[in-house]
C-alpha cells in the first residue's frame, strides 16, 4: 500500500488499484454492498419485500450514491473513473467521451505543461489568374474571389494579400489563396484540403474573360541530407508531363561525378544500385532525368548523402492541418520533461520542431554519422512532406535555441505514396457508412506511422473492419505487396479515395 | 469524521437505538466507500501514492521507462525525482543514474574525446581523463572507435562485471530467450537514446564479458588486465549491442 509521510505523524496512503478505480459502480453494485453490510449487522435483508421501509431506504441510498458519486450509468465513465483519468495525460482523453466534451487534456496541457492545443489551420497556396485581351484590367480586392477544385470540390478564397491587386489586360496575376475552412479531415463531411496542382481551376466567383489555375513546379526543391556539395538536378526528359514519383538518391561511395557511386529508390521502394554517378540519368517510365554536377568541394558526393525530390512539386505554401490530436498533444506534454535540461536531447529537437509550427506532425531526429555535432531533424506534416517555407520556419526556430557546437539540419521527410488494393465485403445496406469509416480509420493509421516506420497489412485490415457493416477484407496489398517499411527518412503520403479504389462487394 | 460515525451521531434520538445506529452505520459505510474512492482517485496521480498499476502511466508521462531489473521502489523514486533528473539530461551522470536505477550499477561511459564517466557510491559522477593513444604518437587523448580522431561526439556505454545475476546468456543480437533478452536490451537502448544529447553519436552498448578493456590506451574498467584493440575482439570477449 503506497504511503507518504506528509509530516511527522501524518501519513497519506492509497489502497485501491487503478483498475479498481476505473470501474464504474452502478446502483445495483452499490445496493449489494450496502445489503451485505446490513446483513453483517444482523438485519434480515432477505425478508425485506419491495416497498418495505428497509428496502426503500436501501434503494434511496443506493440510487443517490450512484447518481452523485459513483457515476451516471448512461455515461461510459463514472465520476470516480473520470477523476482518476484526469490526473494522467495518458488517460485524460477518456474524459472526452462524456457528453460535455470537456477536452480535459487541453486543460491539463495548458495548466500543467503550458502548452496550448494547436488549432486547425488552413491550406495556403498560389493561384494564377489569366486575363483575356480586352477583358481587363481588373482590380481585385482582399478575399474577393472563391475558387474550387474540380477533382475534390475543395474551395479556396483569395487573395489573402491586403490588396487591391491589379490583373492587367491580357496578362496574368499570381496571389495567395487559402482554404475556405480550416482542415478537418476526420469531420463529417471531411474537409481535407490536399489538392494537386492544376486542379483548382474553377472560379466560383466569375470574372468575365478570366481563367484560374494553380500550377506547380514540375519538381519539388531537391533536399539534401548529408555533407557533400554535389548538385542533383531533375529535369523532364522530354516535353510533356512527368509521372508522379518520389525520388531518393543515396550516394554509396565518395567521389566526384563519374567516380562516386549511387543507388536509386522510387516511391519508397528498395534502393537499387546504379553504379557510378553519370552526368545525367533517365529514370525509366517517368520522363524524369537526373543530372549530377560537382560542387565546390572534392569529393563532391559523399557516402550516405541523401538527395530527395518529388514530381510534381506543389502549389501549396503551407498545408492545412487538423486540430492537434490528443496523441500529438500528449507527445508534446511528455517532451516538456527533457526540455527541462539545457542540453537538447532527441525529444527536445522533437518538441522544438512541433513548437515551431503546427504543420509539423511527425519528427525524427538523429545524430549524423558523418559530421560530428550535426543533428538531422526530419519532419513531416499531415499530408506527408512539408514545403520549403515550413522547413525554413522550423530551422529558424531551432537555430536560436541549439547550443554552440550543435548543428541541427532540418529537412522534410520524403513522401512515399501509399496505394492500397484489395476487396472489401460489406452489407449492402451499409456500404456508404463502411466506406466512410474505412477512409477515416485507414487515414488515421497511415498518418500515425512514423518517419521510417512500417505499414502493416494486418493493421490496415483491422482499421477497415472497424466500419459498421464490414464483413471481410481479402487480398489487401500496400503498393502492390505486403507490409511496407518506409526508407529511413520517408513518410507515408495517403490521398487515395478508398470508395473508388478498393473493390467493394456487397452481400 | 467518517460518515459511519457522523450519520448516527446526527440522527434524532429515536433513531439512535441499537438497530437504528446499525442501519445508519451501514449507510455511512456506503458513503465512506465512495468518498474514499473519490479521494484515492485524486491521490493516485502522485508518484509516491500511485498504486503499482498506476505508476507506469505517470512514468510514461514523464518519459521514464521502468528498467527490466528495476524494483518498483527504485522506479517510484525515479519518477518522483523527474524534475531533478531531467534538468541534467544529456549529461553523463544522468544517464548513468538511470542505468543504475534500472539495475545496472557497473556501467561506464567513454567518449571519443577522452573522458570516462562513472558513478561513485552515492551516485555522483566521476570524470577521468583518458590517456593518449600509444599507437598514435602525438594524438590527443581519445577512445578508439576508429582511426578518425576528429569525431569528438562519439561515445559508448560499457557494462563491466559483475553483471546482474539474470544475465546468463549474453548474446548479440539478443533474442526472446537470451539473457539479457531483446526486450531488456531494448529498454537499455531506449534509455541511452532518450538521455544522451541529440548530437551525441552512440557507438554501441558494450558488455565486457571477462573484464577486459577495449580501445587504447589502457583503461581498465573492470577487473581484467588484458588490453585488446577494439574490433579484433568483437564477438569474442566483448558483446556489442546497438544503441
Amino acid at each position: 500500500m503506497p504511503t507518504l509521510a506528509l509530516e511527522p505523524g501524518v501519513n497519506v496512503s492509497t489502497a485501491l488499484t487503478l483498475a479498481e478505480l476505473f470501474v464504474t459502480q452502478n446502483e445495483d453494485q452499490i445496493r449489494e454492498q450496502l445489503l451485505a453490510t446490513l446483513r453483517a449487522n444482523g438485519f434480515p435483508v432477505t425478508d425485506w419485500y419491495a416497498g418495505s421501509v428497509g428496502r426503500t431506504i436501501v434503494e434511496l441510498v443506493s440510487s443517490a450514491l450512484a447518481d452523485a458519486i459513483a457515476g451516471d450509468p448512461a455515461q461510459s465513465n463514472g465520476l470516480i473513473p473520470q477523476i482518476t483519468s484526469a490526473g494522467y495525460v495518458d488517460f485524460a482523453e477518456l474524459l472526452d467521451t462524456d457528453s460535455v466534451q470537456r477536452r480535459w487534456l487541453t486543460l491539463l496541457a495548458r495548466e500543467l505543461y503550458k502548452l496550448d492545443r494547436f488549432a486547425a489551420t488552413r491550406t495556403t497556396g498560389t493561384i494564377v489568374l489569366t486575363c483575356a485581351t480586352g477583358a481587363g484590367p481588373i482590380s481585385i480586392s482582399n478575399r474577393q474571389l472563391t475558387f474550387s477544385s474540380l477533382a475534390t470540390g475543395n474551395r479556396y478564397v483569395g487573395p489573402t494579400e491586403a490588396g487591391p491587386l491589379l490583373l492587367p489586360d491580357g496578362g496574368t496575376l499570381s496571389f495567395t489563396i487559402e482554404s475556405e475552412f480550416p482542415n478537418d479531415s476526420l469531420g463529417n463531411p471531411p474537409l481535407n484540403y490536399v489538392d494537386a496542382s492544376g486542379t483548382v481551376t474553377s472560379m466560383v466567383t466569375v470574372l468575365a474573360g478570366v481563367t484560374a489555375n494553380n500550377p506547380a513546379p514540375v519538381f519539388s526543391p531537391v533536399s539534401l541530407v548529408g555533407i557533400g556539395s554535389g548538385i542533383v538536378t531533375p529535369t523532364p526528359t522530354a516535353p510533356g508531363a512527368v509521372t508522379p514519383t518520389s525520388v531518393a538518391i543515396l550516394i554509396t561511395s565518395d567521389g566526384q561525378q563519374g567516380i562516386s557511386t549511387w543507388s536509386l529508390s522510387l516511391n519508397g521502394l528498395a534502393y537499387v544500385a546504379q553504379g557510378t554517378t553519370p552526368v545525367s540519368y533517365n529514370v525509366p517510365a517517368t520522363n524524369i532525368t537526373i543530372g549530377f554536377t560537382n560542387g565546390f568541394s572534392s569529393p563532391s558526393f559523399r557516402v550516405n548523402d541523401l538527395y530527395t525530390f518529388a514530381a510534381p512539386g506543389s502549389f501549396v505554401i503551407s498545408q492545412g492541418t487538423d486540430e492537434e490530436t490528443n496523441k500529438a498533444l500528449a507527445t508534446r506534454c511528455r517532451s516538456r520533461w527533457p526540455d527541462l535540461s539545457d542540453v537538447p536531447t532527441a525529444d527536445v529537437y522533437d518538441l522544438w520542431s512541433r513548437q515551431a509550427t503546427p504543420q509539423v506532425t511527425l519528427v525524427k531526429s538523429y545524430a549524423d554519422a558523418i559530421i560530428p555535432g550535426r543533428v538531422n531533424v526530419i519532419v513531416a506534416g499531415q499530408a506527408g512532406s512539408l514545403p520549403a517555407g515550413v522547413i525554413a520556419t522550423v530551422q529558424s526556430y531551432i537555430n536560436v535555441r541549439q547550443p554552440i557546437t550543435d548543428k541541427a539540419v532540418v529537412a522534410s521527410a520524403t513522401p512515399t505514396v501509399i496505394t492500397l488494393a484489395g476487396t472489401v465485403t460489406v452489407s449492402s445496406a451499409k456500404l456508404a457508412i463502411a466506406q466512410q469509416a474505412a477512409q477515416i480509420n485507414v487515414a488515421i493509421y497511415i498518418n500515425s506511422v512514423g518517419i521510417g516506420g512500417t505499414l502493416r497489412v494486418s493493421a490496415i485490415i483491422e482499421q477497415i473492419m472497424i466500419g459498421d457493416g464490414t464483413i471481410d477484407v481479402s487480398g489487401l496489398t500496400i503498393n502492390g505487396a505486403g507490409n511496407l517499411t518506409l526508407s529511413a527518412n520517408s513518410v507515408s503520403s495517403f490521398v487515395q479515395v478508398l470508395a473508388t479504389s478498393l473493390t467493394w462487394v456487397t452481400s | 469524521m467518517s460518515f459511519k460515525a457522523f450519520i448516527p451521531s446526527s440522527a434524532p434520538n429515536w433513531l439512535q437505538g441499537i438497530n437504528g445506529t446499525k442501519l445508519l452505520e451501514a449507510i455511512g459505510v456506503s458513503f465512506d466507500r465512495q468518498i474514499n474512492a473519490t479521494r484515492e482517485a485524486v491521490l493516485v496521480r502522485f508518484p509516491n501514492l500511485a498504486p503499482s498499476d498506476g505508476l507506469p502511466a505517470i512514468g510514461n508521462e514523464r518519459r521514464l521507462e521502468r528498467g527490466a531489473l528495476e524494483t518498483e521502489a527504485d522506479y517510484r523514486a525515479r519518477v518522483y525525482r523527474a524534475w531533478d533528473d531531467w534538468a541534467l539530461a544529456g549529461g553523463g551522470q544522468s544517464l548513468l543514474r538511470v542505468l543504475r536505477s534500472q539495475g545496472y550499477p557497473n556501467t561506464a561511459l567513454v567518449q571519443q574525446n577522452g573522458i570516462l564517466y562513472t558513478l561513485d557510491g552515492p551516485g555522483n559522477v566521476l570524470l577521468s581523463d583518458l590517456g593518449a593513444n600509444p599507437l598514435l604518437p602525438g594524438s590527443p587523448p581519445w577512445w578508439t572507435f576508429t582511426n578518425n580522431d576528429l569525431f569528438w561526439n562519439r561515445f559508448a556505454v560499457i557494462f563491466y562485471p559483475p553483471f546482474p545475476f539474470s544475465w546468463t546468456s549474453i548474446v548479440s543480437p539478443p533474442t526472446s530467450v537470451s539473457a539479457p533478452s531483446d526486450s531488456e536490451i531494448g529498454i537499455i537502448a531506449r534509455a541511452v537514446t532518450t538521455w544522451k544529447p541529440g548530437k551525441a553519436l552512440c557507438m554501441g552498448i558494450f558488455v565486457l564479458l571477462d573484464g577486459q578493456s577495449i580501445g587504447y590506451p589502457v583503461r581498465i574498467i573492470g577487473n581484467g588486465t588484458t588490453i585488446v584493440p577494439f574490433g579484433s575482439i568483437n564477438g569474442g570477449a566483448v558483446v556489442r549491442f546497438d544503441c
